[in-house]
């Protein structure tokens, strides 16, 4: 199951990253199961994110840019 | 978003919040990069839910705990305003003001050792100013924005670090540290957070997991409590000289639990007897919400080095 996600999470930020608004992707659990995340600055962005990869649901989290602190 | 606008939003909204169980209060705060945004205070934790935007305007839900008048103020808990940046007698301990002459101010995350020699640990934008540091420059404590002197005020100088590589036209190579080292003795920097704090960490590092509960104590948020929420992630990153790109990095949620000033803190478990302030992250990067932090591991790896703690 593990590998699985990571490869899930690879392709995401293959399709993802870079693209304007898209400040980056991550693993994370939903309702006890693996998720995969996407962190974006924007709503806009958010809207393009596939729904799924490899079965596994991605959920869009509004965070902002990532700045150094 | 300008301060009028988190005003005007204020006055809006207050009476109506404030009449919601558990709110206690509204405030105008800033976040880690200057902007103005909207506080709720909250008697605990999801004691009433609120957007994340209103009108443009961040809203950060801080738990308070119900007011009170001074005189009757319980102990010091989460989120009191720290003096994490003033000037501290040596040994100082960890999780306070630090920084190389060149920029503002960061935390010294924790004393490490590889047996021999002794360093203080912090992040590559910290110690060794983005790149542009030179091993043997004086570091200060407190860092400069905080009134630190060079060289009246050196706790150590720059030994190592890891140079960050920034995105290029199309092209963003992979980082995985924000992460330098600093020589140092024990006279200068104990490994210690203040009073108040978690103390000193534990050598044995712990993995992050999804829904591990972590601490960390810094220079601007002092001592917090935050969450596991992301592994394994891949984030860009602003610096003051471009965007770099992370890959393998711990994200942590937990509104407040860092702002600017506070790269470089280390991150350890909250658990129960051996399970608690394990080494899990160096915090590095974040936004109002999340907070990115390197994998300790690797950091330690990459240094040859071990916490220096209990």
């Amino acid at each position: 199951m593990a590998k699985d996600v990571k490869s899930a999470h690879r392709e995401l930020t293959g399709k993802v990253m870079g693209r304007p608004g898209i400040s980056g992707t991550a693993i994370g659990e939903r309702g006890g199961k693996p998720c995969l995340k996407v962190y974006v600055s924007d709503k806009t962005a958010g809207r393009k994110v596939p729904k799924s990869v490899g079965g596994f649901t991605v959920v869009v989290e509004r965070t902002g840019s990532f700045e150094r602190l | 978003m300008s301060f009028e606008a988190a005003l005007v939003l204020q006055q809006q909204v207050t009476d109506d919040w404030l009449a919601r169980d558990g709110v206690v209060g509204t405030a105008i705060g800033v976040d880690g990069r200057g902007h103005a945004v909207l506080k709720v205070y909250l008697t605990s934790v999801g004691a009433a839910v609120f957007p994340q935007y209103v009108v443009g305007i961040e809203v950060v839900p801080e738990v308070t705990g119900a007011f009170h008048s001074l005189a009757e103020l319980p102990e010091a808990s989460d989120g009191d305003v720290t003096d994490a940046n003033r000037a501290f007698p040596r040994p100082v301990p960890i999780g306070v003001s630090t920084g190389h002459p060149d920029i503002t101010a960061g935390t010294i995350g924790a004393r490490v050792t590889d047996g021999d020699k002794v360093f203080a640990l912090s992040n590559n934008h910290i110690f060794a100013a983005n790149n542009g540091g030179r091993a043997g420059d004086n570091l200060l404590q407190p860092g400069v924005v905080d009134g630190g002197r060079n060289p009246d005020d050196v706790i150590a100088t720059l030994y190592d670090f890891e140079p960050i590589s920034f995105c290029s036209g199309f092209t963003c190579p992979l980082n995985q540290l924000d992460a330098a080292i600093a020589l140092t003795t024990v006279e200068d920097v104990g490994n210690e957070t203040p009073e108040g704090g978690y103390g000193a960490p534990r050598e044995s590092p712990a993995e992050a997991k999804l829904g591990l509960k972590v601490q960390k104590y810094g220079r601007t948020t002092g001592y917090t409590h935050g969450q596991v929420s992301g592994i394994n992630a891949t984030i860009d990153v602003g610096y003051k000289n471009g965007k770099a790109r992370f890959e393998g990095q711990i994200v942590i949620t937990g509104n407040g639990f860092s702002a600017g000033g506070d790269s470089g803190s280390l991150i350890v478990t909250e658990g129960l007897l051996l399970a608690d302030r394990r080494p899990v992250g160096l915090l590095f990067a974040g936004t109002g919400t999340s907070t990115l932090a390197n994998p300790i591991e690797l950091v330690l790896d990459r240094f040859g080095v071990k916490i220096d703690g209990n």
